[in-house]
């Protein structure tokens, strides 16, 4: 789990027509759980499917996830 | 009915870690109890092992067909990045219990003059602890997150 990654995946579906989980999951090749997962903070997915993400809702990769700084 | 969140690899794993676990511990339980009071004899340690691969790999593939029927649309998915992060990040760990184990039992065997059912059932007691661990890890991860 890596909490200083947030992600507005979830917010965006919703602004995309409702999107499913499941629909995203086929537009960016994984799991239906895997979107669960990375909406939850639990997966921080690779930059492959990050910048899938942020194709498929035409944003930016920072409009989606954002970097809160290393723990210390 | 909806599959919670639970991914058929999630369940994959579940569902094989129980299976060894029941195997082989009555496997183990058998061979080292007979070994100990010499009531079994290589032949039929043999006959035990055999029978336990047979009866896991039947199991695998029953207990398989079966989630797959009730998860039909999650078992026709492909593995993705996730599944493959898992079993790549819990092999590595199990590889090294693995590894350990083996020198542990090499050692022993170095020192104490053990018969060849003995060293053979320790080697299969390591890869049994270390494939354990891989699929407890990766339950952990699937849990937990990573």
């Amino acid at each position: 789990m890596n909490p200083s990654i947030t992600n507005n995946v979830r917010k965006l579906r919703f602004e995309n027509g409702e999107m499913s989980q499941q629909a995203l999951a086929d537009a960016i090749g994984v799991t239906r759980q895997t979107v669960f997962a990375i909406e939850k903070g639990k997966y921080s997915p690779s930059l492959e499917v990050a910048f899938k993400i942020a194709e498929t809702f035409s944003v930016t990769l920072d409009e989606v996830f954002q970097y809160q700084g290393s723990e210390k | 009915m909806k599959s919670l969140n639970i991914s058929f690899e999630e369940k994959s794993t579940w569902v094989s870690l129980a299976i060894i676990l029941i195997v082989y511990s009555g496997y183990f339980s058998q061979v080292y109890d007979g070994l100990l009071n010499g009531t079994l004899d290589k032949a039929a340690v043999t006959g035990l092992f055999i029978g336990a691969v047979i009866t896991l790999v039947i199991l695998e593939i029953v207990l398989h067909i079966v989630i797959a029927a009730f998860n039909h649309k999650d078992a026709d998915q492909p593995r993705d990045e996730r599944d493959r992060l898992f079993t790549m990040k819990a092999g590595n760990i199990s590889g090294w219990v693995l590894g350990i184990a083996v020198l542990m039992i090499a050692a022993h065997t170095f020192i104490q003059d053990l018969d060849s059912t003995w060293v053979a059932n320790l080697l299969l007691f390591a890869v049994f602890i270390s494939q354990v661990t891989s699929y407890i890890l990766q339950l952990i991860y699937y849990r937990r997150g990573y």
